[in-house]
């Protein structure tokens, strides 16, 4: 009795413990310093292969060490960029390791940056469709598009104000969101797009600025009210890493066919309640050479109702925004309640318009569904092969809509009158 | 208790896991009926009396007793009456059983009722097994013989003359005897003659017994083998010329450490005071937090050579009386030499001397050791161990500290919470280091883990041998720090971590975050209160790191389940170590949820207890009632 409760115990434990060691155990044991981990990889038409992978991985060189000084001056960078040229990105990845000691892991990548020249050409899907299946690779990565090669965008992707690559790249681009000049643009996000026709994907599009303001008195003088009329590589700055995030790439299936500018994104994320908050400038509906500053929430959930009775669809899209008061130049005292309703009508009819136009945009340029009302439009129909015949992606840039913007001014900043 | 549910994979699991010695009967500690069955429950027991806790052998003897005592009654003259039930042992010589005492005695038949013991079953009149020869020199020669004299210089033998006339001689243990009573309140009386003046020619020894001797406790001994046991406990033996008795005096004051304050079990709130060597303080300190009539006090001696007394308490009409007979049972069935205290016990009587879990609480509070009693648990003190013994025990009687008792239930609550997080803390927080870095480095914030990365760039070594290289060290530490001499002892677990850890890294030993994790699972446990339970965490800490180690999460899963099987296996005195989680009991709720005092309403639900309620409904009166008016009014 005892000796055979022994031996059950004992089999026990080898079953349990022993059997997967030998089984699985430590062949997947990594110590965290034998990894080398990939931030940020570029995908490029390649010369000699298919293929040019850039893969930007994070340097253990000026982190940690107990505190200790500072190896030498200047900024050093905080990565590492490796370029090679490949048939795939896995091949490309074992090619890489040359360069390295440590085995290439992609699973804290960031980011994944494709050249606008794939994305157009469509082979941008090839790589991008086969993502997940690979173990490391998260689903959570980002994806942009990149005006320009990819390689010149990861050699222009540096960290600002720390030294901190990974968290500087997880967090521009989460950041982001919040001011929503860039669409979300998360791998899945965009999977969904790839993979039907409900949506059409959207990708964060970036680009390399080249850091130059505009002389006075050179040229023409555009005046811009909303102030995100750019796209990423243009916006007019300096300072700073020459990396540009601004705006989005607009996908019709697996091709991009065009991008956004940062205020149509914003508006965009109204619809699709990516907007988290953002500042708006509007002119005064009172007095035109000034302008109203505003704070700009979304107050509800967008809503969106598709009728697909009818020969061509008709979408009524509502949303709803609150705000707060950042800035009257001219000094109209909008905090009054007749005056408050003024400067909310003037406020919804400039993001109707803008919204207006964004539709007919994506409705006759792109003929591209990236506001999701195929979303809405697929839960009228029962089966699938009724919604292929409905032929949605047809049936998108003939649709009606109607958008109808709510907005309310809720407080007026910390001044009151 | 709920029933034990056997099935499922887990219960198999746990059923090859649940190993027992096969000569080892399971005790199962019987139920005691639904709540309406407790609430009456008390009637029961003063019909039941006490006979309900003693155990055949304890009742045969005191039907014997009773029997003796009838036929004493009838006969007094005759001595040596024979007492059916000991026939056996009478007929054995008086030089035979000599022998026998020298060697190793059946624990059974020396069992003596210490003269300290109030609640003592009887006086121990009914042994007569050697006895006592009317010749008081047989008696001192004897007595020399046994006690070692003059070999043995700590035992005295003082002949003197009873009112100048009888031959009489008392026999003690210098140091163990409080000298001042023997000379204050027995010699002196017994040599003064005034105090024989009314003596009438009658029972000599009776006579002193009522007249003489101005000492609180006496008994009669009728035997060799207890008077000299008596004297080892530090009672003086009187010896009279002509008698077939002796008489033992409570004299026992010997020099024994006093009340200090709890060093291992220390409290903000709540009583001060900690157990001391001395099984009598230690039985009063409990006595004197449950003054309740009910509380029984038993004695027992444990281990032939060293007669170290054991007292075991528990409270008539609360405790499951099954338990109390088990528990007597374990005590009486140890046959050993030397029982080192509460340590050695303890692994005497557990129910699985394989089993990791601790089986026994044990603590050196006794406010703890009164709230068990009042649970319905047994509590056994041993003499010379400032610790007490309560059975049985649960994961969560082992979680829980009297602070949270003293504390308002929001901050026991919080308290209890700590504790369960630290336990997890102390088993799993290195492996949860080692298979991250290992095996998950996905889990882990990227700049953590570069960092991680960059600080382990100088180290040389696997993870896993940075990790037991401090975790080896932190064992010398600790177990260093206990035998440093004095001040630097104290500091040496601090300063020494400190100054290891700091070293390590700045030697490229061990990477910088290894050292907050290895003091992290030190924090964790020593914040857990029951020192077996740490010590539990401290060893299978090990194996869940050679788990996470080689294995990762599914490492740590496998051992957690195998470590889940053998604490759900493991029992106390029939009380599964889980309960109240598993098996599910009334008041599984409890632990978690330090609840209010006034929501307390039942006893552990686990025990068994007979009288499962402890306050009504409405336990705070006043919720009820008028406040009183004002004076406006």
């Amino acid at each position: 009795m005892r000796s055979s409760l022994i031996k059950k115990i004992i089999l026990v434990l080898l079953i349990v413990v022993i059997l997967p060691i030998g089984a699985t155990g430590c062949y997947d044991r990594w110590e965290p310093d034998d990894l080398a981990y990939v931030l940020v990889m570029g995908f490029d038409k390649g010369v000699t292969d298919k293929l040019r992978l850039t893969l930007q991985i994070a340097s253990f060189r000026d982190q940690g060490e107990g505190g200790s000084q500072k190896k030498g001056g200047g900024q050093a960078s905080a990565t590492e960029s490796v370029t090679v040229e490949c048939p795939s990105l896995f091949t490309g990845i074992n090619i890489a390791n040359i360069t390295t000691s440590r085995r290439i892991s992609l699973m804290h990548s960031k980011y994944v940056v494709f050249s606008e020249e794939m994305a157009r050409s469509g082979d941008f899907e090839k790589y991008v469709i086969d993502l997940p299946r690979f173990r490391e690779f998260r689903k959570s990565t980002h994806i942009v598009i990149s005006r320009g090669k990819a390689s010149d965008f990861i050699a222009q992707n540096k960290t600002f104000l720390s030294m901190r690559p990974a968290k500087a790249f997880s967090l521009i681009l989460s950041q982001q969101v919040r001011d929503s000049f860039l669409p979300r643009g998360r791998f899945f996000d965009l999977y969904n797009g790839l993979k039907s026709d409900i949506e059409e994907p959207v990708a964060i599009l970036g680009g390399v600025n080249p850091l130059k303001l505009k002389q006075p008195g050179g040229g023409e003088h555009q005046e811009s009210v909303s102030g995100g009329e750019y796209v990423a590589g243009e916006v007019p700055r300096q300072g700073g890493v020459k990396r540009d995030f601004f705006g989005a790439a607009v996908f019709r299936g697996p091709k991009m066919v065009g991008a956004l500018d940062g205020e149509e994104t914003r508006v965009l994320g109204m619809v699709t309640g990516d907007l988290q908050r953002g500042f708006f400038t509007i002119k005064d509906p009172e007095n035109p050479d000034y302008i109203v500053a505003l704070d700009v929430r979304p107050a509800r959930r967008t809503q969106i109702k598709v009728n697909v009775k009818g020969d061509r669809p008709v979408v009524d899209l509502t949303v709803r925004l609150e705000g707060e008061i950042l800035a009257v130049q001219s000094g109209i005292c909008y905090e009054e309640k007749e005056k408050k309703a003024v400067l909310e009508r003037a406020f919804e009819q400039e993001i109707e318009e803008r919204m207006d136009s964004l539709v007919d945009e994506c409705q006759n340029e792109f003929r591209s569904d990236i506001f999701g009302f195929g979303r809405r439009a697929v839960t009228h129909f029962l089966y699938e092969k009724e919604w292929d015949n409905y032929n949605w992606p047809e049936k998108f840039p003939t649709a009606q809509v109607n958008t109808d913007v709510d907005f309310i001014i809720r407080r007026t900043g910390m001044i009151f009158k | 208790m709920a029933e034990e549910k056997k099935q499922g994979f887990f219960a198999k699991l746990c059923s090859i896991f649940a190993y027992r010695p096969p000569e080892h009967d399971t005790f199962v500690l019987p139920e005691t009926g639904d709540e309406e069955s407790c609430r009456t429950a008390p009637e029961k027991i003063e019909k039941s009396d006490l006979e309900y806790y003693l155990d055949q052998e304890d009742l045969k003897k005191a039907a014997a007793e009773k029997e003796k005592n009838e036929k004493e009654d009838k006969d007094n003259v005759k001595d040596d009456v024979e007492v059916g039930e000991e026939k056996e042992i009478k007929n054995q010589t008086r030089a035979s059983l000599f022998r026998r005492a020298k060697s190793l005695k059946k624990p059974g038949k020396e069992r003596q009722n210490a003269a300290g013991d109030k609640k003592s079953e009887s006086d121990q009149g009914a042994k007569e097994e050697t006895g006592i020869s009317p010749d008081i020199n047989i008696s001192r020669d004897l007595i020399k013989e046994e006690l070692n004299i003059p070999t043995s210089v700590d035992v005295v033998v003082r002949d003197f003359k009873l009112n100048g006339k009888v031959d009489a001689f008392i026999v003690f243990i210098d140091g163990m005897a409080d000298r001042d009573v023997i000379n204050n309140f027995i010699l002196r009386q017994l040599m003064n003659r005034i105090l024989y003046d009314k003596y009438d020619g009658g029972s000599i020894f009776e006579y002193i017994k009522e007249n003489v001797l101005s000492v609180n406790q006496v008994t009669d001994l009728t035997d060799y083998d207890s008077a000299v046991t008596q004297a080892l406990f530090g009672l003086t033996i009187l010896f009279i010329d002509g008698c077939k008795k002796c008489l033992a005096i409570e004299t026992s004051g010997f020099e024994k450490r006093g009340i200090e304050k709890p060093t291992t079990e220390a409290v903000i709130r709540g009583s001060q005071e900690s157990f001391t060597e001395n099984l009598k303080t230690s039985m009063i300190q409990i006595r004197r937090i449950i003054k309740n009539k009910n509380l029984i006090n038993e004695f027992l001696t444990i281990g032939s050579a060293d007669r170290s007394g054991a007292s075991i308490m528990y409270i008539r009409g609360i405790t499951n009386p099954s338990l109390v007979k088990e528990v007597k049972r374990r005590l009486k069935s140890i046959r050993t030499d030397f029982a080192m205290g509460d340590g050695a016990i303890e692994q005497f009587i557990e129910d699985n001397p394989w089993g990791i879990m601790p089986q026994v609480i044990n603590t050196e509070r006794p406010d703890q050791v009164a709230s068990h009693l009042m649970q319905g648990r047994v509590a056994i003190l041993s003499e010379s161990a400032p610790f007490a013994l309560v059975v049985p025990v649960t994961l969560a009687s082992m979680l829980s500290s009297p602070e949270d008792y003293y504390l308002r239930w929001q901050f026991g609550t919080f308290l209890r919470l700590v504790r369960i997080f630290a336990l997890l803390i102390a088993i799993l927080l290195p492996a949860l280091y080692i298979s991250l870095v290992n095996f998950h480095q996905e889990m882990i914030p990227t700049e953590l883990l570069v960092s991680i990365a960059s600080s382990r760039e100088a180290v040389p070594f696997p993870s896993i041998i940075e990790i037991l290289l401090m975790e080896g060290a932190f064992e010398l530490i600790r177990e260093a720090g206990l035998r440093v001499p004095g001040i630097i002892g104290t500091t040496l677990g601090i300063i020494g971590a400190l100054i290891l850890g700091q070293a390590a890294v700045a030697a490229n030993i061990v990477s910088p975050i290894l050292i907050i994790i290895v003091a992290v699972t030190a924090l964790g446990n020593f914040a857990i209160p029951s020192y077996s339970l740490a010590f539990v965490a401290r060893l299978i800490r090990f194996g869940f790191i050679a788990l996470g180690a080689t294995l990762g999460f599914f490492g740590m899963s496998a051992g957690l389940v195998i470590a889940g099987a053998l604490g759900a296996s493991a029992k106390s005195f029939g009380v599964p170590f889980f309960a109240p989680f598993w098996p599910r009991t009334k008041d599984s709720g409890r632990f978690l949820i330090r609840y209010p005092v006034w929501e307390l309403e039942r006893r552990a639900d686990e025990v068994n207890a007979l009288n499962k309620i402890r306050q009504p409904k409405i336990s705070r009166g006043w919720v009820k009632g008028e406040p009183p008016s004002g004076e406006k009014e």
